[in-house]
């Protein structure tokens, strides 16, 4: 089944609870921890509703605008979110505040977070099967 | 000036890598600048020595106590030795004055005192120590004018002792000046400096918090799953369970990580301001 949002943290717990959050609400997620994983299941990640990304992927890896960036060359049509811990004036989150993507910041109480998720894949309507 | 900017002047204090600098020199130019008389008196059988030798010691003694090291952390004591020069310098140089009287050439009087003043001036570590050798530079000659020799006291022009006053004056400006200009360059670097360390300080605080954002992000889904078992499929619990584990080890690994830093904090238990009634609120 083709997932309605695809998660991108490098975090293997966080991706975890927000499948199973996700999950609870009935909306199937996938979840990938990098740049390269996002193009391993491309095909999934362009076909869902929204991509819910992390900005700091790792060390040495593309973090989460690099993924945006990606998304915007494959001319993904769904709603991007950044979920970020990073702090208002760090030199990334500046970067990302550019692309105009909305940006939630870490740590979001269940009731602001889940509710914008759902209500893009509500917006969308159901994926393409 | 007001009163306030008069005592933080009175209180400033050079560094004391400074106070050992001036002092040291002001001792080398007592030691290099003595034999100056002493060619002047060469051919003078009446001219004794003593003075000037007596004061080259006490500049030879201050300066080499101080390149080897002594009275460090004592600057209060290095400003003291700045005016035992100075007094040894003025004390010099009021002996040598009558020895003018032999002189076949008029005499400029008190040159050698106006120039040690403005030195003073230049040189103090202090406005204490500073004020005070300039007072005995130029104290020093005007109370000698009048047991001056008639020979000596005849070329004494009538613009003394006034002259020395007004160098004396000049001194002292020059002292205020420079302490001021100098308090206000410290005052400066000094809050460059802390607010450059605020500036990575709240990098470093800013950075904790990214680390600490995705556990504790972690812990609030977890916690909520947790809360509603019919919302989850069966076995779920074990995962979120392990989850919840994992974040919160990793919040204590940062906590271990800060541990590292308690030393730096001042024992006197200031604390940063944050307390738990405010942070829950």
């Amino acid at each position: 089944m083709i997932p309605a949002i695809s998660i991108v943290d490098d975090c293997g717990d966080l991706r975890k609870l927000m499948v199973l959050v996700l999950e609870s609400e009935g909306i199937e997620a996938i979840a990938l921890a990098s740049l390269a994983e996002v193009r391993r299941y491309a095909e999934d990640v362009l076909q869902s509703c929204a991509v819910v990304l992390d900005i700091n992927l790792g060390p040495e890896q593309p973090d989460g605008v690099a993924v945006y960036e990606w998304l915007r060359e494959q001319a993904y049509a769904g709603r991007v979110f950044f979920l970020t811990g990073h702090a208002k004036d760090s030199p990334r989150l500046r970067e990302a505040a550019e692309t105009g993507v909305p940006i939630l910041e870490k740590p979001m109480v269940f009731e602001q977070l889940v509710p914008q998720l759902v209500s893009s894949v509500a917006a969308a309507g159901p994926p393409a099967a | 000036m007001n009163a306030r900017a008069w005592l933080g002047l009175l209180r400033f204090e050079l560094p004391e890598r400074d106070v050992r600098m001036a002092t040291a020199t002001a001792a080398a130019f007592n030691l290099l600048g003595m034999p100056i008389d002493l060619l002047l008196f060469r051919n003078e059988p009446n001219a004794s020595p003593w003075p000037e030798i007596g004061s080259m010691a006490v500049g030879a003694v201050i300066l080499s106590a101080l390149a080897l090291g002594r009275f460090l952390g004592r600057p209060s004591a290095v400003r003291t030795l700045f005016f035992v020069n100075g007094l040894a310098v003025a004390l010099a140089l009021s002996l040598i004055v009558p020895y003018f009287a032999a002189f076949p050439r008029p005499w400029l009087p008190f040159q050698g005192f106006k120039l040690g003043a403005l030195v003073a001036g230049m040189l103090a570590p202090g406005f204490a120590a500073g004020l005070l050798t300039i007072v005995v530079t130029v104290g020093l000659p005007m109370a000698q004018i009048p047991a001056l020799p008639a020979v000596l006291r005849s070329q004494v022009s009538p613009v003394e002792p006034w002259a020395l006053f007004a160098f004396g004056l000049a001194a002292a400006f020059i002292l205020v000046h420079r302490l001021r200009v100098r308090a206000l360059e410290i005052r400066a670097r000094e809050a460059l400096a802390e607010s450059e360390a605020r500036r990575r300080l709240a990098a470093a605080y800013l950075e904790l918090r990214d680390l600490m954002n995705t556990p504790l992000q972690s812990i609030e889904l977890a916690t909520v799953l947790l809360q509603t078992p019919q919302d989850r499929k069966p076995g779920d619990e074990a995962a979120i369970l392990e989850a919840l584990r994992r974040s919160s080890e990793r919040l204590a690994a940062i906590s271990r990580e800060l541990k590292k830093f308690e030393h730096v904090l001042d024992r006197a238990g200031t604390r940063g301001g944050l307390d738990g009634q405010s942070a829950s609120t």
